[in-house]
C-alpha cells in the first residue's frame, strides 16, 4: 500500500514524515564526474546489496512514469529527471527508497505516514546498513559523511515533516514561523522541497543543520518545533471555526461540492478546494460541513498524489493527454473517490 | 598595474567582493591582501569556493573572491582521486569526490566553517564493511590464540600448545 493511503498519527496535521541520509562512496567521483560506467556499476554493486528490493532503472524508464514517482515524493525531481545512468531501490511495504547516483551516490530515504519521525530515522539506518556493509562509505572524524556538496556534511540527514497547515496560513503566520524555525536551524519549505511552492497549505519542515548536531537531537530538535506547530494549527483550526462555524461549513461545503461535481478541473483549482475539504474532514466533531464519513484524511490524501499530473496520466494508461483531457479525467476520478459516484 | 590600496607595490591580485548584490572590485599587492585577512594559497583564499555567482554566495550575503591574475603564476593542485581543482570546485559549490575534502583541506575550511560555524562532527560512525569486520575478527582470534598459547608454554603443556600452533597457522594462511 502506498504511503498516503495508510493510517497514521496526527494525520489532521501531518501528513507524513520522512527521513533521508546520504552517503558518498570513497574512490569514486560524484557528479558529473562519475562516468557512466561507474555510475552502472554502483547500481549493480547496489543491487546485491540490496536484497529483498526491487530494482527500477530510471534512465531506462519512460519520462512520465519517472515524474509520477516524483509527484508520490519517492524520488527527488532532480532524480526523476536526470539522463545518466541510476537506479532506485525500493521497498513499498517498508516504505524505504533508495536513490543510487542520485546527487550523492546514495541517498537512502525512508517515509512514513503521520507523525512519526524516529520510526522514519530507525528504517532509514536499517536500509542504510547493507550499503555500509558492502561498500566503504566516505567518513571524515571531523566533518562526518562526506557529501558532494558540502552544505551536507556531518549527519548528511534530512529529516522532515509533511504538514497541513491552513489555519495559519490564512492567518498570516507562515512568515514569522519560518524565521522562529531559522533560528532554531530548521527550515521551511514548499510540498516539493526545495524551490518548491507552498501549495494546498502544505510545507515541509526540516532541519537545516547536518554538522555539530547528532541524528537523535536533530530527530528531537525537530519534533520539539513540530509539536509546536500542531498545537498551534489546531487551536488556530478552532478558533476560526469557532468565531463563524456558518462561513467555515459554507466554504468547506462548497469546495466539497466543487470536487464532487465538476466536470472539468484543473490541478490548480483542485488543490484550492482540497485545503478546505480536507480541513472540514481533520474537524469532523466541531464543524458539520456535511461531508461523508467515507471521506476519510486517507481517502482525500490519495486524490491529492493521484491528480498530479504524471501520476494521473498513468492511472489513465500513460498515454499522451492534453491538459484538457487531464482536467476531465481528474474531475472524474474525484467523483468516483469522493463522491461515490461511479467513476465514468 | 599598482596597488589600489597601497599605491606603491605592483597590484597582484584583483578582489571582487559582492555584498547585497552590489560588486565592488580592487586591484591589491601581495602585502595589502593578506593585511585583509586574504590567502593566496594555491591561487585560492577564503571564500573562494563559494564565489560569486554560485548559490551560495546569495545565502552567505559577502563573499570576497580573490586569486591572482596579474602575473602570478602557480600550478594547480589536483584531487589524486577524481583530478578536480580547487577552481572547478568553487566554480561548482561542490566537490569531484570524497578524497577532495582531504586534498583540499585547508581551502575549503573556511568556507566549511562558514556554512557550518566552527564544530566537529557529532553523530554515528558508519558500520564496518563486511570485509572489515571479518579481519577485525580474525585479528581478535588470533591475539586470543596467542594468550593461548603463551598460557600453555608457561604451564608446559606442550601438546596443547602444538594445537594452538597449528590453528594460529591455519587462521593467518
Amino acid at each position: 500500500m502506498s504511503w498516503y493511503a495508510e493510517t497514521g498519527n496526527k494525520c489532521d496535521v501531518v501528513l507524513s514524515s520522512r527521513v533521508r541520509l546520504a552517503r558518498s562512496i570513497e574512490g569514486f567521483p560524484m557528479g558529473e564526474r562519475l562516468s557512466d560506467e561507474q555510475a552502472r556499476e554502483l547500481c549493480d554493486r547496489a543491487g546485491d546489496a540490496l536484497r529483498g528490493f526491487d530494482r527500477i532503472d530510471f534512465d531506462k524508464l519512460d519520462p512520465v512514469t519517472a515524474a509520477a514517482y516524483a509527484e508520490e515524493h519517492l524520488v527527488s525531481a532532480e532524480f526523476a529527471s536526470s539522463k545518466s545512468p541510476r537506479a532506485l531501490y525500493k521497498s513499498d511495504a517498508e516504505g524505504d527508497y533508495i536513490m543510487v547516483c542520485e546527487e550523492d551516490h546514495f541517498r537512502i530515504q525512508s517515509i512514513t505516514r503521520g507523525y512519526s519521525v524516529s520510526d522514519a530515522y530507525e528504517r532509514a539506518k536499517r536500509a542504510e546498513a547493507p550499503i555500509a556493509s558492502a561498500f566503504p562509505v566516505a567518513f571524515d572524524n571531523d566533518l562526518g559523511y562526506l557529501t558532494h556538496c558540502p552544505t551536507n556534511l556531518g549527519t548528511a540527514m534530512r529529516a522532515s515533516v509533511m504538514m497541513f497547515l491552513p489555519a495559519l496560513t490564512r492567518r498570516g503566520s507562515i512568515p514569522s514561523l519560518s524565521r522562529q524555525l531559522s533560528r532554531l536551524g530548521l527550515t521551511v519549505r514548499g510540498m516539493y522541497g526545495e524551490g518548491s511552492e507552498a501549495v494546498c497549505c502544505i510545507y515541509q519542515i526540516s532541519n537545516q543543520v547536518t554538522l555539530g548536531i547528532s541524528e537523535e537531537e536533530t530527530v528531537s530538535k525537530l519534533c520539539e518545533a513540530v509539536d509546536f506547530i500542531i498545537d498551534q494549527e489546531r487551536k488556530c483550526r478552532l478558533d476560526t471555526v469557532s468565531r463563524d462555524p456558518e462561513s467555515a461549513a459554507d466554504a468547506c461545503a462548497r469546495a466539497y461540492g466543487t470536487l464532487t461535481h465538476a466536470r472539468m478541473i484543473s490541478c490548480r483549482e483542485f488543490m484550492e478546494k482540497f485545503v478546505d475539504v480536507r480541513l472540514a474532514a481533520s474537524l469532523r466533531g466541531s464543524l458539520d460541513a456535511g461531508i461523508p464519513e467515507s471521506v476519510t484524511l486517507e481517502s482525500l490524501d490519495t486524490s491529492l498524489i493521484e491528480c498530479q499530473p504524471a501520476v494521473l496520466t498513468l492511472l489513465s494508461g500513460g498515454g499522451e493527454m492534453t491538459p484538457r483531457d487531464r482536467d476531465i479525467r481528474r474531475a472524474s476520478l474525484l467523483r468516483g473517490r469522493l463522491g461515490g459516484a461511479s467513476d465514468n | 598595474m599598482l596597488c589600489e590600496k597601497c599605491g606603491k607595490n605592483e597590484a597582484t591580485i584583483r578582489y571582487s567582493e559582492i555584498v547585497n548584490g552590489k560588486k565592488t572590485e580592487m586591484a591589491l599587492c601581495g602585502e595589502c591582501a593578506a593585511a585583509m585577512g586574504l590567502g593566496t594559497d594555491g591561487g585560492f583564499g577564503l571564500g573562494d569556493l563559494f564565489g560569486a555567482g554560485t548559490l551560495f554566495s546569495n545565502i552567505f550575503g559577502a563573499i570576497p573572491d580573490a586569486r591572482p591574475q596579474y602575473g602570478a603564476s602557480h600550478i594547480e593542485k589536483r584531487c589524486p582521486v577524481c583530478g578536480a581543482s580547487m577552481s572547478e570546485i568553487a566554480k561548482r559549490g561542490k566537490v569531484g569526490c570524497a578524497e577532495c575534502y582531504r586534498t583540499f583541506k585547508s581551502e575549503l575550511a573556511p568556507s566549511i566553517r562558514r556554512i557550518h560555524g566552527d564544530v566537529k562532527y557529532v553523530g554515528d560512525a558508519p558500520a564496518k564493511s563486511e570485509a572489515e569486520n571479518q579481519l577485525l575478527e580474525k585479528k581478535q582470534k588470533l591475539e586470543s590464540l596467542r594468550r593461548e598459547l603463551r598460557e600453555a608454554i608457561e604451564k608446559e603443556d606442550f601438546e596443547r600448545a602444538a594445537e594452538i600452533r597449528d590453528n594460529i597457522r591455519k587462521i593467518d594462511s
